[in-house]
Parts: C-alpha cells; structure tokens; sequence
C-alpha cells in the first residue's frame, strides 16, 4: 500500500470532509462561471444602453482641417480587429423632387461594392443602389411624400439638377448608423461626380464591433493616418461607451478578480482544515518513517486531486448557474437581447484555476504537515491548543496593504494606468484580510457580550472558538469581506454612475420629441432653420422649440465636438448645475463665453476665466471659458456655444436637431402626428424622447438587475463558504462537542453555539467588509477621474451598506442551519471517540 | 438507599451494520448513596458502556436505568442534558479537557452550562482548584499542564457542580504510578466526603481501593464484592475484618 492509499482511505472513511473539500473547490470553479456570466450580462446591458442612445459604435476618418479626404491616400482600416466595416462618405445637403413634391434632403454617397456596408443596413423594398441613376430613400421619407419604387427622383447638385430612379427604400434607423442626416443614398462614384468630388470623400466612417474597444481601435487607426488627417468619435455619438464601458468594466474586472481570491481563500481555508484535522494521522506516518518531503508531496497531489475532481464537479454547477442566470436577465433586460456568453478563456481557466489553486492552498497545509513531530502521535491526551496566528504575517498584511494603497495613489494621481486598480484593489484586500487576526479578538468579543443576554456561554465558547483559530476565522470572515465589500463597493460606484448617466441624459433629452437630419454640417441658411422652428412653435399644443447642431472641431489642438443650441431661460440647463450658480452660467453663455466640458477642461488644464482656441469652419477663435460642466457627450470632450451668441463667429446655417417640449398635458401622439407633414417637407426625421427615455430606464434597471446579479453570486459563494467552513468546523469540533453533551449541554445549546459562530462571523464580515467596501467605493470612486477623464459624483448608499451587511448577517446565519443541525446530531459516545 | 440502579440492561451494538456485538447481556447493578463502587474486569467485557449507559450518555437496549427512582430513559434528550450537568461528574482516561479553554475555563464550563454568570462561575471553579491544590495553575491550558494536573482538573471539573454520582472511567489509565494513586486518593477523598463514585478500572489493586467491587465479564456481573480494604473517616486505609 503506498502513501496515496493511505489518503484514499481516509478519504473513505471520512467521506463528509472529502466531500466538504471537494465541494469548496466546486464552489470556487463554479463561482468564476457564475461571475463571468454575471460580468457578461452587465456588459450586455450596458452596450444595449449606449447602443440605443447613440446608435451602433462608429469612429470616424476626418481631414483634421475640415476638407475632403483623398481616398487613394487612406491607408487600409478594415484588418484592424474590431473594426467592422470602413465607409467612406460623401454627404450633402440639397434640394429634392419626387412626385412633383420639393423637399429638402440630405444626400449620402455610398460604395456599392462592399457587402459589409450593405449588410447593416435594412431595405425595407427594392434593391440597392449599384449604378449612377439609382438612388434610394428612406422610408419615412418615402411614406410621407408617397414614393415608391422606380419614381423618378431629382436632386440639385453642383454640376446641376440630376434625375434617378428610387430602386430601394430603406429603414431610417440603419441608415442612421452610416449617417445620421441622411435622408437618400446614392453610390459613392455617382454623388462624387454630383458635387465633383471625385476620389474624395467628406469621411471614412468605420463601423466597429464594440463600445468597449473603440479607445484601442482609435490608437491603431491614429497610428495610420496621413500627415493631417484625423480620428474621432463621430459628432452624433456621445462616446458613453468609452467612459462609461471602460468604468464598469474596470469594476467589472475588480469584481472578478476579488472573486478568484475568494474562490483562493475558500480553498485554503478547506483545505487548511482538512489536513489540520489529520494531524495526528500525519503524526503517525511521521513515527513509521515517512519524511518531511514525501508528505509534503503527498500533501500537494491530494489538493491536486481534490482541486481536479472539484473543478469536474464546479463546472456543470456554474454552467446550470449561469443558464438561470441567463433566463433572469432575458426578464431583465427588454427587447431581443443577446444572451450572456462566456468568453472562450472561462472554461479552461475554471478548469485549469480549480486544480490549481487547491495545488497552492494546500502548499501551506502540506509544508505544515512536513513539519508535524512524530511526537504528537505518542501523546495520549490531547494536547492540541488553538493554533497562534504568526506576526509576521500580520505584518506582511500590513505591507501589503501599504504598498497596494501606494499603487492605487499613483493610478488616483495618473503615474500609474487606471487598469493597475484590480491588482492593486485585490492586494489590498488580502493585506486587509492578512491583519484581520490583529481585529478578531476585541470585535468578537465585544459581540459575544453583546449576545450573552441570549447566549451567554454558547456566545461565549463560540468566540474561544473563532479566537482560538485565527487563521480559520480570519480566511472565512476574508470571504464575508471579499462578498461584502465587492457587493458594496461596486454597487455603490456603479449606482452613483448609472445615477449620473441617468441626471444627465434626463438633461439633455429635456423635451419630449426631437427632429434630427435636417441639414448636413454647416449646409444651409439659417434663415430657413428659422421658418422651421417657427413652423414647429405654430404647432398647438408645442411648449418651447430648442435648436442644437452638431460640429467637429479643434479644442485647444485637441479634436472635440461644439454644440451649439440655444440655452432657453424656461428650459433647463443640460447640466447639472447648483441653483444658485445658473443664472451666472445663464448670463456667461449669452455673452458667448464657452460652457467646456470636465474632460476637455481637464486636458487642457482650462479654468473659468481662461481662453479656449477654437477652430471651426476652418477659422481660428478665441472664447473665453464661461463654465466647466460635467457631460458625457463625445467622452466630455465637448465645448458647447450659446447660439445666438455663436451666430456672431460662425455660419450657423439650419439646426440638425430641435428639441420640442409640448405644453403641459398634451398628449404626445397627436403632436407627433401633428409635427408629421412639416417633418417630411423639410427631411426631418421624429424621435420621441419618451421612448427612449423609457427604453433607457428599462434598461439601466437591467444593468442594475444583472448588477444585483453579480451581488447574488458574492453572496451566494460567501453562504456556501461559510456553511462549509462551519461543517468542516463542526468536524472538526467533533470530540469537544461530544465532550460538552456529555457534561450536560443540550442539543439547543449545541445548535446555538454553531449559530452564535455564524453569527459572530457575518457580523465580522459584515462590519470589516463595510469598512473594506465603504473604501474599494471610494477607490473606485478616485480611479474614475483618471478613467473618465472628470469625476462622478459621490453618494455613499446607506441603504445598500444596511443591505448588503443584513444580507452578509442572513446568509451567515442560515449557512449555521445545517452544520447547527449536524452538530447536534452528533452520537455523543462516537463524538468523544473521535480522532 | 440506591442513588443509582441497574435493572436487567443490556446493550445491542452493530458498528458495521452487519455483525451485532452484546455488550451487555442483563446486567442489574445497584449504587448506594455516598459508596465509592469500583467496576472492574478485563477490556470488552461491557464495564464502560454500563459505565456511559449509568450516566444517562447512552440508551440500553432493554432495562432501566433509574436515578433516585427516576428511570432515565423516560427523559427526553434535553432533560437527559439536564440530569448528566446537575447530577453527575466525568471523569475519562482521556481526561477530555477542552485545549482551548485553560484549567479556570474547563473547570467553570458545567455551570456556565447551566447558566451561572461568569464571575460567579469563574469564582466556584476557583475555590474547586483550590481543594486540589491547583491555584497556581489556573490560566494554563490543558497542553501546559502535566498529565497528572490535567486529570485533577477534570476532576475539579466533574465536582464543581456538586453532582449526586461522580462517573469514573479508567481515571489513571493516562497517568504514571504516582499521578495515579494521587488521582485514586483524591475520588476516595471524595467518596469519604459523602460523594457517591462509580469508577471502571481493570487494574484490580486500584479497585481494591473501592468499598464495593463489582466484576464483569463477557457482558455480566459475575461478581459483587466488598473490598478487602476499608478507610476510616480520614480516608486512612485497613484492612478490612472478615
């Protein structure tokens, strides 16, 4: 019989603390699936959220002075991953005829012969448009003035008017996604003929595959462009991918990461208890010869096994988890959502993290155990006292928790990348939770008096308990803090900024209807957007009429958006503002001074009272700094222009977008209908805010949902962990248990010494993980500057620290129930026979 | 009068599920009020288990147990708890101290059980240790003491409730020559006091110490003896007259 024999038998015999070990190292497999999964569903919720604010993710290729691109200079985009398709686009503003009705249209110029284009956008009737003479219309345009398919079309170009034939009509909203003010395409070749533009382009417009990666795209194109050509966030989108993804993916990843380090602690704690409990046995094959070095490698193959079977077992167990997780986020999140997926690193990395991980937890077990004196075999009685916590890994604790609060200084004041925060977040955890033994004795005692009016002796024996086995208690508690302070701590910094995306966009969409495309960038007289706002205030029932247009500019040198609307005095500031402060603000932007976002503001190292270079329509201004505002729009990398104020600067020529708020009380869908005929007479497109607002809403609950999710997931891990560290416990007690049944401890005293132990250690857990939670919230909070470039708000939810250590405390107590149960099960004379 | 009483018990045993082992086969055993009763006979032959069943830790499988006229097995669990922390003390060959609580702690823990306040707990083991000369010794956990002190701990522990019955099972079995007869004057000292003791041994020179022999074998009493030795009042030792 060799010495893995041995093992097997004991495994055998002691099949409650085989199982006990093989189930913590489930929990952890499992635990990394469910938490991928989790981190899967608020990604998908967020990129559902920023796609319908501001469309499919695009950048765009530019003339950093404002001209045409010459296309056989523009290098090759379309093998850049993530990069889904490359267009490049010629739009104009123009005049249009069909069926003896004139509108006004904007024209977009598209190549014909990539299929990637054409696949993203939806023809509703007809084909595409392949030839010069074919043109195609989108649809509400179509409906509203009666075009059908082969109605001849004519449009003024600069060589002249020019007749088509409508071959397709196409959905509005995917023609959004290439150009937001178009109205008709024709073919690339035939609109550069139009407007003699041939081999140029206004801009290449580059689909990409996701929110989330067009900060890494934007570096690789950057990288090859042409002396004076640039790349940008397209003027229509607002970049809340890019802050916002990038926050929450940065919490996200600290989530995940804390989880793996529960999911190390949960192992080393059951693994830890699994060997200390064969201490005697150990001892024994020590007195029959067996080295230091054979039971250490012992030892490591055993966590090796147990970490392989667990990670068999852990998998399945996540993958059913994941499946519920999946059918409450298809409730969660509206409309056809995508599924969570689970990136194809998880299952080998569960697979591989299991074995692994218990490999390494028992590296602590093994080399104890290579140190057991054959000594402790030959003792007759017991002589085991509770193990001493050494100091110097309290110590170690402690530098740790320096050097990791050092780290996340340096990400707070940008010496270190924003990316740094998850090591250095995960590291202060561990240092936390290495000094917790310092903790343990006064916290736990003081909760054990404050249970004695109930529990007197069970309170008290109890805390000898925890007290006497620092490490133990000191890892079960770690994972109570991992669960609580990731719940809380990235609860809280996601709250405040899903809370301040929502302020905000409930500012900016202040009205309750918008008409957009009415003119490409700059085109048009502003005398015509003026018959249109007036047109739209003649409308019955229309409140106020807030015109906004879109412009790409040169802030200080750096690319921006400038938004120039107008700041009604009876609608609200886009922004929010103290109330004391806008009227200033108010006064400032009448008096053409720039309102700058915090971004912009922060990368210029712009202050009120400071002048701002602009470059716009290809001229140099000067305007001075009026306000520095919070806004997401293009990333805060925005400067925003009373209208009236930039009229005197610039050509303003027609609004791309009026805001329209209906007086109080009227019902929206008459006005829509209402607004209808002058929309198609000047190629407007209606979106109703209402919706989307609504649209929005359900889908931050969502994301709030999944994140409710992940929350779950830390509890549900922590409950497991801590049930299973109170049954290995309880085996671990199992002679001392037999042993006070027999000096007279009923078996509802046994029950509520287990309960007290759960007790005293989800209040532990709650009260330090408050404390490490309230501080990841606020590194979270300090790490978002650097990540967003401006800082959110910081609101400490008490609600959610009263909910997530209620919810520490409950999963605590009801984890007690069934080692409570056991325990008091026990069959005494086997209890105190028990080696 | 009997504080303790035998009636006709015996004990099934079946540890592997297959094979059932008689451990006790009808024994009737009868405990006089401040006697020190020594039950004695080779390993296996049942001693312990009447030893546990006597003490209200185990349940016979036939007869009756009866403390002062109560039949233990008409107790409930938790009376059961009740009656073993008020009405008797153990003592094991293994001594069975908790290592984590210190001598003070492990001596105080029968009546923090039953619900006395810590001072005034801590205060009644105190004055216990006393009695075995083990003041010195109060903060040490069981690891620092020596196998001698830690049995006279776990006697302190077993009296300080001022139980009806001290239960001894094998209490110098873990100890050398001299502990042992220490531990064996101090249950005699005990019993001189008035204390009820019932000790299992298998060295028959220590149940010689006893007033009453009981011996067993095979799961029967096969003998019940008064010792050939006596103690006067002062726990003196003589032989006894025939």
């Amino acid at each position: 019989m060799n010495l893995l024999h041995v093992i097997g038998r004991q495994w055998r015999q002691r099949p409650a603390r085989t199982v006990l070990s093989v189930l913590s190292v489930a929990i952890a497999v499992a635990a990394v699936f469910g938490v991928a999964l989790a981190q899967s569903s608020v990604r998908l919720g967020y990129r559902k959220l920023i796609q319908a604010v501001e469309g499919s993710p695009a950048l765009e290729v530019l003339s950093a002075s404002g001209g045409r691109i010459t296309l056989d200079e523009a290098p090759k985009f379309s093998d850049i991953p993530g990069v889904r398709a490359a267009v490049p686009i010629v739009t104009r503003g123009t005049l249009a005829r069909v069926k003896g009705k004139r509108f006004r249209a904007v024209l977009a110029g598209l190549p014909t012969d990539d299929e990637r284009i054409w696949q993203s956008l939806q023809i509703e009737e007809g084909r595409k448009c392949q030839a010069p003479g074919e043109a195609m219309i989108a649809k509400e345009v179509a409906d509203g003035l009666g075009a059908k398919l082969d109605d001849r079309l004519i449009i003024l170009t600069r060589r002249g008017p020019r007749s088509a034939r409508v071959v397709g009509i196409v959905s509005a909203a995917s023609l959004r996604e290439l150009d937001p003010a178009a109205t008709l395409v024709f073919p690339l070749s035939a609109a550069q003929e139009y407007f003699e533009l041939e081999g140029r382009a206004d801009r290449i417009r580059l689909l990409v595959e996701s929110s989330g990666e067009r900060e890494t795209i934007k570096s690789a194109v950057a990288e090859r462009l042409p002396a004076g050509w640039t790349v940008q966030a397209p003027v229509d989108q607002m970049e809340l991918a890019d802050s916002i993804l990038r926050s929450t993916e940065l919490g996200l990843r600290f989530a995940g990461a804390l989880t793996m380090a529960m999911a190390a602690f949960i192992i080393l704690n059951t693994l830890r208890m699994n060997f200390g409990e064969r201490r005697r046995d150990v001892a024994v094959l020590r007195v029959l010869g067996v080295t230091s070095k054979q039971l250490v490698r012992l030892h490591l193959m055993e966590g090796l096994c147990l970490g392989l079977i667990g990670a068999i077992v852990g998998v399945p167990l996540g993958l059913a988890f994941g499946r519920g997780l999946e059918e409450v986020m298809q409730q969660l999140i509206p409309g056809d959502a995508a599924r969570p997926e689970l990136s194809s690193w998880t299952l080998p990395t569960a697979l591989i993290a299991g074995p692994l991980v218990a490999c390494l937890a028992s590296l602590i077990p093994a080399l104890q155990s290579g140190r057991v004196s054959p000594v402790e075999a030959l003792g007759d009685t017991e002589v085991r006292r509770g193990e001493r916590f050494p100091l110097w890994a309290v110590v170690l604790g402690l530098f740790v928790w320096l050097v990791a609060a050092a780290l996340l200084l340096a990400v707070v004041f940008e010496r270190l990348s924003p990316e740094a925060a998850i090591p250095s977040g995960v590291l202060m955890l561990v240092g936390f939770i290495a000094m917790i033994p310092v903790l343990l004795g006064p916290i736990v005692r003081t909760i054990a008096r404050l249970l004695s009016p109930w529990a007197n002796v069970e309170g008290d024996f109890a805390a000898d308990q925890l007290l006497e086995r620092p490490t133990r208690s000191a890892l079960t508690t770690g994972v109570l803090v991992a669960a609580v302070s990731t719940s809380l701590g990235m609860g809280n910094a996601i709250l405040n900024n899903v809370n301040d995306v929502r302020d905000w966009y409930r500012r900016t969409m202040s009205g309750d209807i918008f008409l957009m495309g009415g003119a490409a960038e700059g085109a048009g007289e502003t005398g015509e957007g003026r018959a249109v706002k007036d047109a739209i205030l003649a409308q019955p029932g229309v409140q106020s009429v807030v015109e906004l247009r879109h412009f790409s500019t040169r802030a200080g040198g750096l690319p921006a958006g400038c938004i120039v609307r107008e700041f009604l005095p009876q609608v609200e500031l886009p922004w929010s503002v103290p109330p004391d402060e806008v009227p200033r603000v108010r006064a400032r932007l009448a008096a053409g001074d720039a309102a700058v976002g915090s971004v912009l503001a922060k990368k210029l190292k712009l202050q009120e009272g400071d002048s701002l270079r602009l470059e716009l329509q290809g001229r140099v201004l000067s305007v001075r700094v009026g306000a520095v505002v919070r806004d997401y729009t293009l990333g805060g990398l925005v400067v925003f222009l009373d209208q009236a104020a930039a009229a005197k600067l610039i050509s303003l020529g027609p609004a791309g977008v009026y805001i329209v708020e209906p007086k109080p009380d009227v019902p929206l869908a008459p006005l829509v209908h209402a607004l209808q005929p002058l929309a198609r007479e000047h190629g407007l497109v209606i979106r109703s805010f209402v919706d989307l607002r609504r649209q929005l809403d359900a889908l931050i609950d969502g994301i709030v949902g999944a994140l409710w999710g992940l929350v779950a997931v830390g509890f549900v891990i922590g409950g497991v962990a801590v049930a299973n560290t109170l049954t290995m416990s309880v085996l671990e007690q199992t002679r001392e248990l037999g042993l006070l049944r027999v000096i007279g401890m009923t078996r509802g005293q046994v029950r509520k010494l287990i309960f007290c132990e759960s007790v005293l250690l989800g209040t532990l857990g709650a009260l330090l993980g408050t404390v490490a939670g309230a501080t990841t919230a606020w590194v979270i909070h300090l790490c978002n500057e650097p990540l967003l470039g401006q800082s959110v708000p910081f609101e400490f939810h008490l609600w959610l620290v009263a909910l997530t250590a209620g919810g520490c405390l409950l999963i605590t107590v009801l984890a007690a129930w069934s080692p409570g149960r056991r325990a008091a099960r026990l069959n005494v004379l086997a209890a105190i026979a028990y080696e | 009068m009997s504080v303790l009483e035998a009636i006709q018990v015996q004990k099934e045993y079946s540890p592997s599920g297959r094979v059932r082992v008689h451990a006790l086969r009808g024994v009737d055993v009868r405990v006089e009020a401040g006697e020190f009763l020594a039950i004695m006979g080779p390993s296996g032959c049942g001693k312990s288990t009447l030893l546990h069943l006597l003490g209200g830790i185990d349940s016979p499988t036939s007869g009756r147990v009866l403390l002062d006229g109560q039949d233990l097995g008409g107790l409930d669990d938790t009376e059961r708890s009740i009656v073993r922390r008020r009405r008797f003390g153990f003592v094991f060959q293994r001594i069975n101290l908790l290592p984590t609580l210190s001598a003070l702690e492990n001596v105080a823990l029968p009546l923090r059980i039953d619900g006395i306040g810590r001072a005034a707990a801590s205060e009644r083991a105190r004055n216990e240790l006393q009695r075995f000369d083990m003041l010195e010794r109060l903060a040490q956990f069981p690891h620092e003491l020596s196998g001698g002190e830690q049995q006279r701990v776990a006697i302190a522990r077993a009296l300080v409730i001022r139980p009806a019955v001290v239960l001894a099972d094998e209490p110098t079995g873990a100890l050398d020559s001299v502990n042992g007869s220490a531990i064996l004057s101090l249950l005699r000292e005990c019993a001189s006091a008035g204390q009820t003791v019932v000790m299992v041994t298998h060295d028959a020179s220590l149940a010689e110490q006893a007033d009453r022999i009981v011996s067993m074998r095979d799961g029967l009493v096969v003998g019940d003896t008064a010792s050939r030795v006596a103690f006067d009042a002062h726990g003196q030792m003589a032989e006894r007259p025939t």
